[in-house]
């Protein structure tokens, strides 16, 4: 456990000692949005004994009007200071679940249905450990402070002093993670111009998928202090790498990591290939919910080191899945699919239900395929039974509604309201139109 | 040797253009400028000026992010340009503003004086937080080794020089620093307790 274990009584004595004046009380929508009810340190106590109420139809795909008074309920262990306002009355956060007027947990909040997927796993005796690693694009912005794609990499600025903005903008980023409790593992400028990646150290799902939420947060204020817009658009320029979000998952029985097996087939163990076998199986159902967005298929194309066909090797740098080679505590499976417009509440959530899929009915995956797929012509795909990703949001979404276990996962709720939503984000899409639509046919025609 | 180099963020030309006439035979020099926020950040992080002069209005994020970070970060001190309007705003906000600021429309020598006093002032709580941040540290390793010796004196029944000059030789022998040294007794005492 990387952070240290607040109790409200803890938060209320850091609070004042640290002279806190303004806290958040964060949660985020099924879309994976963070968004924040803010209270000044006089209502902390209220807030711990979980009296804060908000308008809950405020908030995209959470309820109708008639049924709006939601309680946010926070996770004393959650409590962090910002690091950024040293000067100024401090600000600090705390994550909240949503519940009901009536003391049940919500079911739209993303939040709960990770915690139940994981009271699922704790009634089979597994605990989920994950580590993420996350890919961003730092770009300039114009005069008016709107995002551009152009990269600080080819800005050439000055003779004055070659210094890498998106290189400090970066290294920044790390220090404040740290201030706020995270361990860093690795942190670089990845393939493509103003292109970085930050990974940080595996932990219960829980705790990962708060953390990658304020990661985000974290990236997004340090970058706009360094006067740099971060995104994590999946694929905002055409002809070079796309951010993914690679899921590091494995699975812990007693504190013992259950997927390493020294007598194993490649030192794994039977549920590590159980595992796998039903992250295959339903990759296809889960990815508009690991790849939520319209620009997250143009990412998973051949050529740019994201998955596109459902397979997986011990030995390939981009399948789907990928065993890296540590084994002991460090055994783990990575899927790397994702993107980081996922909301990361309900992806980790599809990952482990998809997983212990795969445990209780046994289900083999395919053999690992080490030989380039992307080299292999269809016949040869098919011959191997490669299947792919779906190619788009909308195929995504036909997948995903043929899929039971999804919707058991998500709920009702969410599974409706994020069906609704996507059917129309993907509706807005296709009747637009594009550049290239008017570049090719325009003079043509 | 002293450098003077200023940035401006400043986005009205005629501002921009009676500032740097008033610097022109003055010893400072004016590094660049920049017209909105996030390119004043991106530059100034860049090129290091001695000082930031910033406008109030500037666009997109305004003038008062732009002298925050550049504070904040450490990069230099800031002198803020308010119009009459905006200094009383300056006067209620009392504590919360910290910023030099000089009210539109200012005189080539107020402005010179003003970037001189917010230079020296700089210069000197610069000075003063290193010292600060110092004795924080030297108090916080005193207060370890005090720890560290009560520790050893109560379990090992040792007399006080006794305790410290046991310290000083682990210190010695192994190469590493005192507080070091303190800081592990501390966690195998808190740890067998």
């Amino acid at each position: 456990m990387n952070m240290p274990k607040y109790s409200k009584e803890d938060v209320m004595r850091i609070a004042v000692e640290q002279d806190v004046m303004f806290i958040r009380l964060q949660f985020t929508d099924i879309f994976g949005v963070l968004k924040n009810v803010a209270i000044t340190v006089n209502e902390l106590d209220k807030a711990l004994n979980n009296e804060i109420m908000f308008d809950g139809s405020s908030i995209e795909g959470f309820v109708r009007i008639e049924e709006s008074d939601m309680y946010l309920r926070p996770d004393p262990s959650s409590f962090a200071i910002f690091p950024w306002r040293p000067n100024e009355g401090k600000v600090a956060r705390l994550i909240c679940d949503v519940y009901n007027t009536d003391g049940t947990p919500f079911k739209g909040c993303p939040r709960n249905v990770l915690r139940r997927a994981l009271d699922e796993a704790a009634k089979m005796g597994y605990g989920m450990s994950v580590g993420p690693e996350c890919e961003f694009f730092l770009f300039l912005t114009d005069s008016e402070g709107k995002p551009t794609t152009i990269t600080h990499d080819d800005a050439s600025y000055f003779d004055l002093a070659p210094v890498d903005l998106g290189e400090d903008a970066r290294r920044d980023m790390c220090l404040t993670l740290q201030q706020m409790g995270f361990e860093i593992e690795a942190s670089h400028h990845e393939v493509a111009p103003g292109q970085h990646e930050i990974d940080f150290k595996y932990d219960d799902a829980l705790e990962t998928a708060d953390k990658i939420m304020t990661f985000k947060m974290v990236v997004r204020t340090i970058a706009k202090r360094h006067g740099l817009h971060a995104t994590f658009m999946p694929k905002p320029v055409y002809g070079i790498n796309g951010s993914g979000m690679h899921v590091n998952q494995s699975l812990s029985k007693d504190g013992k990591n259950i997927f390493d097996d020294p007598e194993g087939l490649l030192g794994l163990s039977q549920e590590a290939y159980y595992y796998i076998g039903g992250l295959m199986k339903h990759a296809k159902a889960m990815a508009a919910i690991t790849n939520p967005t319209v620009n997250s298929y143009k990412r998973l194309v051949p050529g740019y080191e994201a998955p596109v066909y459902i397979a997986w090797s011990p030995k390939n740098r981009s399948p789907l899945i990928r065993v890296p080679a540590k084994r002991g505590a460090a055994t783990r499976i990575e899927l790397r699919n994702p993107d980081p417009t996922a909301n990361p509440y309900l992806a980790l959530a599809v990952m482990l239900m998809a997983g212990l899929d795969g445990i209780k009915n046994k289900i083999e995956p395919a053999s690992a395929v080490d030989k380039n797929i992307f080299d292999m012509s269809e016949e040869i795909r098919a011959g191997y039974g490669i299947d792919s990703l779906p190619g788009s949001l909308e195929e995504a979404l036909v997948e995903m509604q043929k899929d039971q276990l999804m919707r058991e996962t998500l709920g009702e709720h969410v599974y409706t309201k994020y069906i609704e939503a996507k059917k129309l984000e993907w509706d807005e899409y296709r009747t637009q139109i594009s550049k290239w639509e008017i570049d090719r046919y325009i003079s043509q025609f | 040797m002293d450098r003077k180099n200023i940035f401006i963020a400043e986005h009205e030309p005629k501002e921009l253009e009676k500032m740097r006439q008033y610097i022109a035979d003055s010893e400072y020099t004016i590094l660049d400028y920049a017209a909105d926020g996030p390119n004043a950040i991106r530059q100034i992080r860049t090129v290091h000026p001695d000082l930031v002069v910033v406008d109030f209005d500037l666009p997109v994020t305004g003038g008062l992010e732009i002298a925050k970070i550049a504070e904040e970060d450490h990069i230099a001190p800031a002198l803020v340009i308010v119009s009459m309007s905006q200094s009383a705003f300056v006067d209620i906000s009392g504590e919360q503003w910290d910023f030099a600021y000089i009210t539109k429309p200012f005189s080539k020598t107020e402005f010179l004086q003003a970037i001189h006093l917010v230079t020296i002032s700089y210069k000197r709580i610069t000075k003063l937080e290193e010292e600060v941040a110092k004795l924080k540290n030297d108090l916080e390793i005193r207060k370890d080794i005090e720890k560290a010796k009560g520790i050893l004196m109560d379990v090992l029944k040792l007399s006080e020089k006794e305790a410290f000059r046991k310290m000083q030789k682990q210190s010695m022998d192994k190469g590493i620093p005192m507080r070091e040294i303190a800081k592990a007794i501390i966690l195998t005492y808190e740890t067998q307790k």
